[in-house]
């Protein structure tokens, strides 16, 4: 599935190198993780939040889940658990965080996930 | 279908695993609910009658416990018996969390923020430890409707978990409270009317824990 930089919007295919390295027109390391038939609608749907609003958003997942914070590479956001319709409100779906399926967040109307899961058997692999 | 029937097997040949080896020092009681039904209250409530001090913070703005908060070693007695457990208070299980809310308590829009996002962090570690708990209260406002999503979530999962709970109608001093709502709407869990706020009917509560533990 194609991954589309958060900060400067450069649609990525799958499997690119940028997934660790950051994009490569703005070195940024979150992406939306969006399917190809959704592709459309999240184009648009993104453009409802500021620059300055997906920042602060960023900031607020890496309070809200430590292990986001620690990790050096990049952070693949899809939609689920946790919607944030907008910096300081959210939506959450307690039935899929009981569930214990990694936590996956969604920012504003676009699709941005969160897999703690891999991100937690990325760091004991790096930190064993 | 099949593999729901394994998951619960698996959650009961855990909990009795769990039960087993765990040390009866280290049993851990649980306060689980939607937001401010009375968690922390209970809690306090709790630790005043067996501790002689409180244990935390109350406030009418919604979402005031949001991390996890642990009182451990608190020993009730009851008819010659005694029971002694680490006493948990959890932030309070929410579908929804509006900075905009709190801006109505006079709350500055940054504070408000902030607030909003460790609640929902806060959301989160409730649930993370539900699994650690022996037993849980689920504490729920006697005033509002008990058929809501977060009290059925909440019991539903403790319940496939094989997890024991009691149900805990709080506030039932106030004139709104309708204690028999809430066994009404969950007949096949036992339920205590109590206030945590006066301490009415709170031995009835205690006695409880001994039958259940």
């Amino acid at each position: 599935m194609p991954n589309k930089c958060t900060v400067c919007g450069k649609v990525h295919p799958d499997n690119a190198p940028y997934l660790m390295k950051g994009c490569d027109v703005c070195g940024n390391k979150f992406f939306f993780y969006v399917r190809e038939e959704e592709l459309k609608q999240a184009e648009k749907d993104i453009k409802k939040l500021t620059k300055k609003e997906i920042e602060e958003i960023e900031n607020d997942i890496k309070e809200i889940l430590p292990e986001a914070k620690k990790t050096k590479g990049s952070i693949i956001l899809d939609v689920e658990a946790i919607r944030v319709i907008k910096p300081g409100k959210y939506h959450i779906d307690i039935t899929k965080l009981f569930s214990q399926k990694p936590i996956v967040i969604r920012i504003g109307e676009g699709r941005y996930e969160i897999d703690l899961s891999t991100i937690q058997a990325k760091l004991k692999t790096k930190h064993p | 279908m099949v593999l729901k029937h394994i998951r619960r097997a698996r959650n009961k040949i855990a909990f009795i695993v769990r039960k087993i080896f765990k040390k009866r020092k280290d049993i851990k009681i649980g306060l689980y609910g939607p937001v401010n039904s009375g968690k922390t209250t209970l809690a306090n409530r709790i630790c005043l009658d067996w501790l002689g001090e409180e244990m935390g913070k109350i406030s009418v703005i919604p979402h005031e416990t949001r991390e996890i908060q642990m009182k451990e070693k608190v020993t009730i007695k009851s008819n010659g018996k005694s029971l002694t457990f680490n006493l948990v208070d959890t932030p309070g299980i929410a579908t929804k969390i509006d900075f905009e809310e709190f801006l109505k308590y006079g709350m500055k829009r940054k504070d408000a923020k902030t607030r909003a996002r460790e609640a929902t962090k806060g959301v989160i570690e409730a649930i993370k430890w539900l699994d650690k708990m022996d037993m849980v209260l689920v504490v729920l406002d006697s005033t509002k409707d008990p058929l809501d999503q977060v009290n059925i979530t909440i019991l539903g999962n403790l319940d496939a978990r094989n997890i024991p709970f009691i149900i805990v109608a709080n506030k039932v001093d106030l004139k709104t409270s309708k204690a028999s709502r809430v066994r009404e709407a969950f007949p096949n869990y036992e339920v205590i009317g109590i206030s945590a706020k006066t301490g009415f009917n709170i031995e009835e509560l205690y006695n409880a824990l001994f039958r259940k533990l």
